[in-house]
């Protein structure tokens, strides 16, 4: 959906256009819009924390100046409560602290789509809970995310709409407050009962 | 079997053409990163140097030995000159730095791309709009291209400055005379052919290292695979273009 | 951070910028030498033959390079027309009734174009003008006019070698036609062949004149016995030229092979002797070369290729004189030694 596996049959449409369609311009335009955070992070290893946070504004804002850069990474920074020397590689930091620092990238550009790959998968408490928040709160700034999950407690949490699919199979799409309700709030209960259906 | 060649071929050129015209436009716009493209000066130019000018001044050493036991036999000891500037400026300066920094810069290349597709770091760039191939193949082209004609031509003054040292320890001519008679045959042709070479077998590399990175598609395993068939590739290829420079400039 | 990454941009900019340097310098050197920036004037030449020639070639003035050679192409009249440059601070030099020369190294080193200026000074020659070799008539002409300022200072060895190399040539042109008499192919007299000869006797003897200048003016009783051999080659080569002597007996219209063979041997004796005369001249050239081997081992191969033709010719007179139809073959003889250690037997 985000552009980055060719897409087999149907079609994905950003801001009306299908994206399949695109010129190589308007396909980077359309992912310079939104943001993308994998499920392993996927920060560029030899760059540096600093650089990681930095390359997506000094390619895609040409125009912006370093100092600007450095006061956005500051304060993206400061919101997510990472104290670490940003000039220190990947490698340097935990799992969590890797996948907050994904979350910053894919911020940097203000994107108004932001597609997350199992957000809070492999974390601790601690960490999965700063994402969470960070989720509802992107959310209330009127910014569509999209999410990959199995983690039913944090779908629960966070997410408006659902789509539960199984091994490729779509069950079901609506509302996640009607599902819920459907199935008297016992979300183990849910799969069971879509698979049983079909 | 010959079918997977040509597709791969097909591919290849047509990865070719969509890498060039990502250079152009890098060349032409000029407002991306030139970190990148420094560092790949210093990591494939600065750093393949001493290696460069080790073999440059044995082989210069070495034919100036060869020729001058050989040559007076035929009574064309002046010869000597003209297979100077034939084997260094010619032939081995560019291929042997071309193959020296096949080895090297494109094994490392297709190396490091083909980790980062393994560790999603390319589909990251993709994630944030930023090309991979402009942001990342496009300066080790450049990279590789620059490095490719600066070596080549120490190579040459290596190689050139290392039969001097081996002519005057057999027998001692003063430096001007040995300059005097190695520009009596050293043309500007020798020269041109010299850098149109490494400017050709430089892009060769860059291309087939590049494009052998990002055909990994997502296990480690796939990496070393990659890695052995970039430098088999680039050896051939340089091989090949090498002939077809030398007979079309002898046409 | 590393110091490599700290100062990468230096350390490229260095790298870069020496490499730069190097360039330029080459190119700048290539085109000194070149002379690319030069207004060099080019002229037209001709020769008979294009062996030996090559673009690229040397003009030299004494020595000394003055130009090269730039093209070389095959005319419309068989001639082979070459062009060459001189460069413009010798422009001067390229005057009226100027020549060039193409000469052979002796030792075998490639060849160079000698130029010769005309001895009438005056403003150099148009761009373009056409200027004689002496591989034509014309260009011989203006030498033999004085015309032109043809040191006599040049490589010794050359000009022995060049005069002692027509010499051979003339006595073997003779040679074949005094064949192709026999075989019937040339109807003239035989007077004409014995003009030939005669043509070869200035030959000869100017070689010697040259050995008995150039090469030894220390050496007496060799000097001495030089021009002994030098006066009988001018004193037979005169006796052959002159027109109460041999000559007009010989262009007489009777003068035909059986005029040669019918006037009881008289005629064939004459000749006979001259050769003869010659081969003992050669005799004693050879002996001189026995000295002179140690210092030029080329001369004497020549001056014995020079005797080993006249007795070629004495073979031939004697074939002719023994005809098959008259008289019986070729007498038997002992060969001559060679003095010259074969040139290519030696250790290579």
């Amino acid at each position: 959906m985000a552009g980055l596996i060719r897409i087999d049959d149907g079609e994905v449409l950003f801001n009306g256009e299908n994206i399949a369609g695109m010129s190589e311009e308007e396909f980077f335009l359309m992912q310079a819009q939104s943001g993308f955070v994998f499920q392993d992070a996927a920060l560029w290893a030899n760059k540096t924390l600093y650089d990681n946070l930095a390359i997506p504004l000094r390619i895609l804002r040409p125009g912006m100046s370093a100092e600007d850069i450095d006061r956005r990474i500051g304060n993206a920074v400061e919101m997510l409560g990472v104290h670490k020397s940003l000039l220190i590689r990947p490698s340097a930091i935990s799992s969590g602290e890797r996948k907050l620092f994904s979350f910053l990238r894919a911020l940097m550009t203000d994107p108004d789509i932001l597609f997350l790959d199992e957000p809070a998968s492999s974390l601790d408490r601690k960490s999965s809970d700063r994402i969470k928040n960070l989720i509802i709160e992107l959310n209330n700034q009127k910014k569509t995310i999209i999410t990959v999950t199995n983690d039913f407690t944090l779908a629960r949490t966070i997410a408006d709409k659902a789509i539960i699919l199984d091994r490729g199979r779509l069950l079901r799409q609506g509302l996640f407050r009607d599902i819920l309700k459907e199935h008297n709030e016992d979300i183990d209960d849910i799969i069971d009962e879509l698979k049983g259906a079909d | 079997m010959v079918i997977s060649y040509v597709k791969s071929i097909s591919y290849m050129s047509g990865y070719f053409f969509y890498l060039t015209r990502k250079t152009l436009k890098f060349l032409l716009s000029g407002k991306q990163d030139k970190k990148v493209l420094i560092l790949q000066l210093l990591f494939t130019g600065v750093e393949a140097l001493p290696i460069i000018s080790l073999i440059s001044l044995g082989i210069g050493g070495v034919i100036i030995v060869q020729g001058v036991a050989i040559l007076p036999q035929f009574g064309q000891g002046e010869m000597v000159y003209d297979i100077l500037v034939l084997i260094i400026v010619r032939e081995l300066g560019p291929v042997l730095t071309a193959l020296i920094l096949a080895a090297r810069s494109g094994t490392a290349i297709t190396t490091e791309l083909g980790n980062m597709i393994v560790s999603h770091e390319i589909e990251a760039y993709e994630s944030v709009g930023i090309d991979p191939v402009s942001y990342l193949a496009v300066p080790r082209l450049l990279g590789l291209v620059a490095s490719m004609i600066l070596l080549n031509v120490y190579f040459d003054i290596f190689g050139l400055f290392g039969s001097f040292v081996v002519t005057s320890m057999m027998n001692p001519i003063p430096l001007k005379e040995y300059l005097e008679n190695l520009l009596q045959v050293l043309t500007a042709w020798d020269l041109f052919i010299s850098f149109l070479k490494s400017f050709v077998f430089g892009y060769i590399i860059a291309v087939v290292s590049t494009y052998h990175g990002f055909r990994v598609n997502h296990a480690i395993t796939e990496v070393p695979v990659a890695a052995i068939k970039s430098i088999g590739n680039c050896f051939s290829y340089i091989i090949i273009a090498d002939a077809i420079i030398t007979v079309i400039s002898r046409l | 951070m590393k110091f490599k990454f700290r100062f990468a941009e230096q350390i490229v900019g260095v790298f870069v910028l020496i490499s730069l340097i190097l360039v330029c310098m080459a190119l700048i050197l290539i085109g000194i030498n070149k002379r690319w920036l030069r207004e060099d004037l080019y002229y037209l030449s001709s020769f008979p033959s294009a062996t030996g020639l090559r673009t690229g070639m040397s003009i030299t003035l004494r020595g000394f390079k003055i130009g090269e050679l730039q093209s070389i192409e095959l005319g419309e009249d068989n001639m082979i027309g070459v062009s060459f440059v001189v460069y413009e601070e010798y422009i001067n030099r390229v005057v009226k009734n100027s020549v060039i020369e193409l000469q052979a190294n002796p030792l075998g080193l490639g060849a160079q174009i000698v130029f010769y200026p005309g001895i009438e000074k005056g403003n150099p020659l148009q761009e373009g003008s056409f200027i004689y070799s002496t591989a034509v008539p014309e260009g011989r002409r203006l030498i033999k006019d004085g015309l032109v300022d043809k040191d006599s200072s040049g490589d010794i060895i050359v000009k022995i070698l060049n005069d002692a190399d027509e010499m051979v040539l003339s006595l073997n042109s003779l040679l074949i036609t005094l064949d192709e008499t026999l075989l019937g192919y040339n109807p003239g007299p035989v007077g004409q062949i014995l003009d030939g000869l005669g043509d070869v006797m200035p030959g000869i003897s100017g070689v010697l004149g040259d050995v008995q200048n150039r090469t030894l003016p220390g050496v007496e009783a060799v000097l001495a016995d030089l021009k002994k051999i030098s006066m009988s080659m001018v004193l037979l080569a005169r006796e052959l030229e002159t027109v109460e002597g041999l000559v007009p007996k010989i262009l007489d219209p009777e003068g035909s092979i059986a005029t040669f063979l019918n006037d009881d041997n008289q005629l064939f004796n004459q000749v006979y002797g001259i050769l003869d005369e010659l081969q003992k001249s050669m005799g004693q050239v050879r002996e001189l070369m026995t000295y002179l081997n140690g210092l030029s081992p080329e001369i004497s191969s020549l001056v014995e290729g020079t005797g080993a033709t006249i007795d070629e010719a004495e073979k031939v007179l004697q074939g002719l004189k023994n005809n098959p139809l008259l008289r019986g073959g070729i007498e038997e003889e002992s060969p001559q030694d060679s003095v010259a250690a074969p040139i290519r037997d030696g250790e290579f």
